[in-house]
């Protein structure tokens, strides 16, 4: 199942620009950068993913509960593409040799979860049994100087590839819905993996422009981003339009 | 006027339920966002209408949870000195300030920060105008901490 990214709150530079004219101030774009919040939902990202996530700051983030959400309402895992499908590793457990693939893994690691739940055990105690590959929600907010970082980072070709795919799936969604103050990003004047990929997400934003202003308010606008963007697994961005 | 509100997401009480509930519910934060009618089934939630996203907020104010009022943002044109200036930069992370010309500043901050200078001791003017906005950007919060319109209090 693909992952999510979710543009559904992030500031009116049009409207704020046109409240600070009327009383005489005009700002540089890029001492906007300071002023605003955008607001993601991220859905289906991998635990490893999250744990990179919240090392940003300053930043805010409300994620899924693993103590308060049931394993049996939340269970999801992501495997990574590296991994194939088939590809079976040995194991031994209590004398009895076994040939496991990741799916088997995760669907032992599940059962073994669900076993202590209904064995009494808490919750809270239970999910110490959840792989890294456990999907996650998590609601992220940051200003656009904090994003541009996050991206710098985060969109480099040394970047874990999930982790950047959400971040060059979360840079078209903010270019689309805040031009006035996201463009080309400060690292691609240092890396031309970065360079190019910056003129694609350029060519997608132009492309969605007209869909994205004829999409009704209040719903979202899915930006296209592959094959173009070569992502390493499904990502699927969306914009909130207002 | 000395401070002016310019800027602040639409919905943002929304938004901040919905990043409330989405830490306790199988669902994510834009479903339930959006679970706005019975159109839309969400297995186990109420409807995110008014009394639900103000039940949601109430609790957090309650229960002292501000972090949730963190997913926003709140702007201000104000006239400010250097020293009110530095007060606020000292109470928060989260603010952010631009300098315009010798006494106005665009200032930034979210929902949280607001509604911890709400509650706390300092009662500077500048302060006091801006969380006096609350009533335009976060009417429920407003109306939970009872914080009185510029207008009535004028």
């Amino acid at each position: 199942m693909a992952s999510k990214a979710i543009l559904f709150s992030y500031s009116n530079y049009p409207q704020i620009t046109a409240n600070l004219e009327e009383a005489g101030v005009k700002m540089e774009n890029e001492s906007m950068l300071r002023h605003g919040s955008f607001t993601f939902d991220l859905q289906g990202i991998s635990r490893a993913a999250s744990h990179q996530i919240v090392r940003h700051r300053i930043a805010s983030f409300s994620q899924q509960s693993q103590r308060y959400v049931k394993v049996t309402r939340s269970y999801g895992y992501l495997r990574p593409p590296g991994v194939p499908e088939d590809l079976k590793v040995p194991v031994e457990i209590q004398g009895q040799k076994l040939e496991l693939n990741f799916e088997d893994v995760m669907d032992l690691t599940r059962q073994a979860e669900e076993g202590l739940v209904a064995k009494g055990i808490k919750a809270e105690d239970s999910r110490y049994l959840r792989p890294n590959a456990a999907t996650t929600n998590i609601v992220m907010s940051m200003s656009p100087r904090q994003l541009i970082h996050f991206f710098n980072l985060r969109c480099a070709p040394d970047a874990q590839w999930e982790i950047r795919d959400l971040a060059w799936s979360m840079y078209a969604a903010v270019r689309l819905a805040a031009p006035q103050v996201f463009g080309p990003l400060p690292a691609a004047d240092e890396s031309d993996y970065i360079k190019k990929r910056v003129l694609i997400v350029d060519d997608l934003v132009r492309e969605g422009e007209d869909g994205f202003s004829k999409t009704r308010p209040g719903d979202l606008f899915r930006l296209e981003l592959q094959p173009l963007l070569e992502l390493v697994h499904p990502v699927e961005a969306f914009v909130r339009r207002y | 006027m000395r401070v002016r509100l310019v800027g602040y997401e639409p919905d943002l009480e929304r938004v901040c339920a919905a990043a409330m509930r989405s830490c306790y519910s199988p669902h994510p934060g834009y479903e339930l966002f959006t679970h706005t009618s019975q159109d839309k089934v969400l297995d186990g939630e109420k409807i995110f209408d008014s009394e639900r996203i103000g039940g949601l907020l109430k609790r957090a104010l309650e229960l002292g949870h501000y972090d949730i009022l963190e997913h926003n943002s709140i702007t201000w044109l104000a006239e400010a000195d250097e020293k009110e200036i530095l007060f606020l930069m000292e109470s928060s992370k989260f603010f952010e300030t631009s300098q315009i010309d010798e006494q106005r500043w665009l200032i930034t901050t979210n929902l949280r920060v607001l509604v911890e200078l709400a509650r706390g001791t300092n009662h500077m003017q500048l302060t006091k105008d801006m969380v006096a906005t609350l009533n335009e950007a976060a009417p429920i919060i407003a109306s939970a901490l009872a914080i009185p319109t510029a207008k009535s209090e004028a």
